[in-house]
């Protein structure tokens, strides 16, 4: 399989179509990323989207030497930023969530006690970040979820690598406290 | 099993697939953001068309009349009336017919012809740009 920063450097070079294998590549993690970061579907819908509009967008600026899933981070990051900042305005994902729910196929997944297990363990997980700060929420999300290391995060967050896992240490120590409560 | 550990199982137990149609609405937005941007740049350039294509009528106009002033075209007869001589002074002939052309103006009209061909070229390829709703020949588009 092709690497990300190859991948671009054959966009970049005019195969126009590889920037779909690009988003398919990475859709799923910047849609968790988004929707553990604000916790909100719409949202995190909504960030998808917007990153990677600004991915295409300075897809140019790209320095193909550099590592792209930390580019991609921070860009996702910036973006649940500034979407959070402007909370109070329309989330149109939410307008857009009913028609979904029409369209929806009959489920043929899991069985209603995984559900119900599932949905424990996600308002479990959901209570626990919520409870934390977005800079503590950062490195647990990234460093758990999308398996990144201490380095790649202090890209993304702008900080030292020490200032990371300091960070790290704390939230555990915060996780450690919500689980015994929980 | 300790608590990040903990954690990190539980994280990872929950990953979210994306909902079925961001994709599309990724491509989408991609698309509408292409054609816009197609659409500015076609105005932008069938401005500049138009302006050229005014400099060029007056670069075409100021040559022919420096070219009737300059009497290149009296030199360039010879050629028509009196081919031997033409052929036997030829140096003379070309040196003749070079001092008598109106460079400046043609260099103008030549420059107003080239920017004119740029850029209407420019203003058709964005709009074709424009009128196409599949920037990658998407499906999701």
């Amino acid at each position: 399989m092709d690497s990300d920063e190859r991948i671009i450097k054959l966009y970049l070079g005019g195969q126009k179509d590889l920037f779909e294998i690009l988003v398919k590549r990475h859709i799923d993690r910047v849609y968790n990323f988004a929707f553990r970061y604000v916790h909100d579907r719409g949202w995190a819908e909504d960030i998808t989207q917007e990153t990677f509009l600004k991915v295409w967008k300075n897809l140019r600026r790209f320095d193909p030497e550099k590592n792209f899933k930390t580019w991609l981070f921070r860009i996702a990051r910036n973006t649940a930023l500034d979407f959070l900042r402007k909370k109070k305005s329309v989330n149109f994902s939410e307008l857009e969530e009913e028609d979904d729910k029409i369209f929806e196929p009959p489920d043929s997944g899991p069985m209603p006690q995984e559900i119900f297990e599932r949905k424990e363990t996600e308002a479990k997980i959901a209570k626990i970040l919520d409870e934390l700060s977005l800079k503590y929420r950062l490195v647990l999300i990234l460093y758990y979820q999308n398996q990144l290391n201490f380095r790649e995060i202090s890209e993304i967050s702008g900080e030292s690598v020490d200032t990371v896992k300091s960070r790290h240490r704390r939230a555990i120590l915060l996780v450690r406290q919500k689980l015994s409560q929980a | 099993m300790n608590e990040s550990d903990k954690f990190g199982d539980l994280i990872l137990k929950t990953e979210l697939r994306a909902p079925v149609g961001l994709l599309g609405k990724i491509f989408s937005s991609i698309a509408r953001r292409e054609r816009r941007t197609a659409i500015l740049k076609f105005g932008v350039y069938s401005g500049a068309s138009a302006l050229a294509t005014a400099l060029f009528t007056f670069s075409w106009g100021m040559a022919s009349a420096a070219l009737q002033e300059s009497g290149t075209a009296s030199v360039f007869s010879l050629i028509f009336s009196d081919f031997q001589s033409v052929l036997g002074n030829w140096s003379y002939f070309t040196l003749s017919l070079a001092e008598s052309l109106p460079t400046l103006s043609l260099i103008y009209l030549l420059l107003s012809a080239l920017a004119l061909s740029i850029l209407v070229s420019l203003a058709v390829t964005n709009l074709k740009n424009a009128g196409r709703l599949r920037p990658y020949g998407l499906k999701h588009a």
